[in-house]
């Protein structure tokens, strides 16, 4: 192939220098332009997670999948993150990570925690601990970490590993939004601690190449059906009194 | 490594009871009916030694105040060490503690006055998210401070008792905030009933004294009984740290031949814990 200076050099007539000079611009315009596109059309993903009553949810996790995952968008999702430990709970008590991500878990209170998980996509102790210990815990495997702590039994967190760099946690308002999303087609599914049934049963398509035709944000809604809010109680009880 | 730091916990409850059967009689027209407030509260330390085990220190106040029977309301102090372990770790490990307390206990009527002390094995398991379930093994004791001269063929040193219980515990978290709880207790040892005199409990009591605190004709009788009681009640979680218990407990007990006497307890109670 030869460069284009020479294709350029060698004009067929006269009047073609102008011609292929405008021909050129014209195409570095284009794809200026056409770039200049894509970066706008990175867009945005509300999503809305309601509950069988339409009640909104908080605390759901929301992942979007997509084919094309650029370096750039791998390299701001995955960080050091924390989770502390106040008033003997877990906070937040739903933190969604990329794989890789590494978590510090400082412990703010005045006794001090044994922070474990026994979950398959990672299995961890720390011990016995006050203050924030020395090494952060690194999470390299994609999936649903359960927190506890070994002292007080009511302590429970999670931590979502997700696969994607696209992700999001609902507010009060069941409401999040995953931002900076490529133009392409996704898979975006919703997982929630209460969760009835598997994660994988909550996809959706969400085609962000024509979903966006007119706005930058395009929006799904989903309906999760969830089992009851049991846990490990921890307000005290008459006649039972059990210091750890 | 192990942090060398002690843990501070505090607790404090208040509420209401109701006693179908406050002098443990067992004949009808003995039976007296009272009610009345407690409270109560602890203050401790846990100095955990290892991550799978700890070691508490606390010390606790305690009063009972009735609204007819003066001679019971109580004022207690005590003091209270317990050892806990688990088998591994995580919330659904098996458990193990002992424990013990004691303190002086001050009644309205002074002849009751005098010193408890419990000593307890338990072991326990939560089950899942829902079930909690203990039981375990109990040795309880209470010294009397003023026991009245001994008359000629029996002893007046009514008050002081002692017994051995095996006992279990069921609880269930029905919602987010509602637990139901079941607890069982059967006990061998010394009782206590105060009827007016009858030839069948002179007979069958080991010591004798006046109780003051039932008025004039009532007598304190030792025995050697067993007791069965089921506590049955529920729990609703005001907060994370707070709760309001009501509960009603049956208690069966059996002495020789056919003595006996059957009483039911109520209560309502606020409890705080940090």
């Amino acid at each position: 192939m030869p460069p284009l200076s020479t294709a350029i050099e060698r004009p067929a007539a006269g009047y073609a220098t102008p011609l292929l000079l405008a021909a050129a611009l014209a195409a570095l315009a284009t794809f200026a332009l056409g770039a200049a596109s894509t970066a706008a059309r990175a867009a945005d993903l509300r999503v809305l997670v309601k509950d069988a009553a339409g009640r909104p949810v908080e605390d759901a996790v929301v992942v979007a999948v997509g084919a094309n995952v650029p370096a750039a968008a791998v390299q701001a999702a995955r960080g050091n993150d924390i989770i502390d430990q106040i008033d003997a709970e877990f906070a937040p008590r739903v933190k969604p990570v990329m794989v890789g991500s590494s978590v510090t878990f400082p412990n703010k209170d005045n006794v001090r925690h044994q922070v474990y998980s026994f979950s398959p996509a990672k299995t961890f102790e720390l011990p016995l601990y006050a203050g924030t210990p020395a090494r952060p815990v690194l999470f390299d495997r994609p999936g649903v970490v359960v927190l506890g702590c070994n002292i007080h039994d009511w302590m429970v967190g999670y931590v979502y590993v997700s696969e994607s760099p696209w992700f999001a946690k609902t507010g009060t308002d069941g409401s999040a939004v995953l931002r900076g999303l490529p133009p392409q087609r996704y898979g975006v599914r919703a997982w929630h601690p209460r969760l009835q049934g598997d994660e994988s049963a909550t996809r959706q398509e969400a085609n962000l190449q024509t979903d966006l035709q007119a706005e930058s944000t395009a929006a799904l809604s989903f309906t999760v059906r969830l089992r009851p809010d049991v846990r490990i109680r921890r307000a005290p009880v008459a006649g039972s009194h059990s210091h750890y | 490594m192990p942090a060398a730091a002690a843990d501070l916990f505090y607790d404090a409850d208040a509420g209401w009871f109701w006693d179908d059967n406050v002098a443990r009689a067992q004949a009808r027209p003995d039976i007296l009916v009272d009610s009345g407030l407690a409270a109560g509260g602890s203050l401790g330390l846990v100095l955990s030694a290892r991550e799978r085990d700890s070691f508490a220190v606390g010390a606790e106040l305690r009063t009972r105040q009735y609204q007819r029977f003066h001679g019971l309301d109580m004022a207690g102090l005590g003091a209270n060490v317990s050892y806990r372990m688990k088998f591994g770790v995580g919330a659904y490990a098996p458990r193990a503690a002992v424990s013990f307390a004691a303190g002086p206990e001050r009644y309205g009527d002074s002849l009751r006055n005098g010193w408890r002390s419990r000593l307890a094995l338990e072991l326990g398991r939560r089950l899942d998210d829902r079930w909690d379930i203990s039981g375990g093994y109990s040795v309880d004791r209470f010294d009397a401070d003023n026991v009245l001269p001994p008359l000629p063929r029996f002893s007046r040193d009514v008050y002081s008792l002692q017994g051995r219980s095996l006992f279990a515990r069921a609880e269930y978290t029905l919602s987010e905030r509602w637990l139901a709880l079941l607890h069982l207790n059967f006990r061998r040892g010394d009782v206590l009933s105060s009827s007016r005199p009858g030839l069948p409990v002179f007979l069958a009591s080991t010591d004798i004294a006046p109780d003051a605190a039932f008025g004039a004709g009532y007598f304190a009788y030792k025995l050697a009984g067993r007791t069965a009681s089921a506590r049955l009640g529920t729990s609703y979680a005001l907060s994370p740290h707070s709760s309001l218990n009501l509960d009603l407990t049956r208690e069966v007990t059996v002495s020789e031949g056919p003595l006996g006497y059957r009483s039911t307890l109520g209560n309502a109670t606020f409890v705080y814990s940090y």
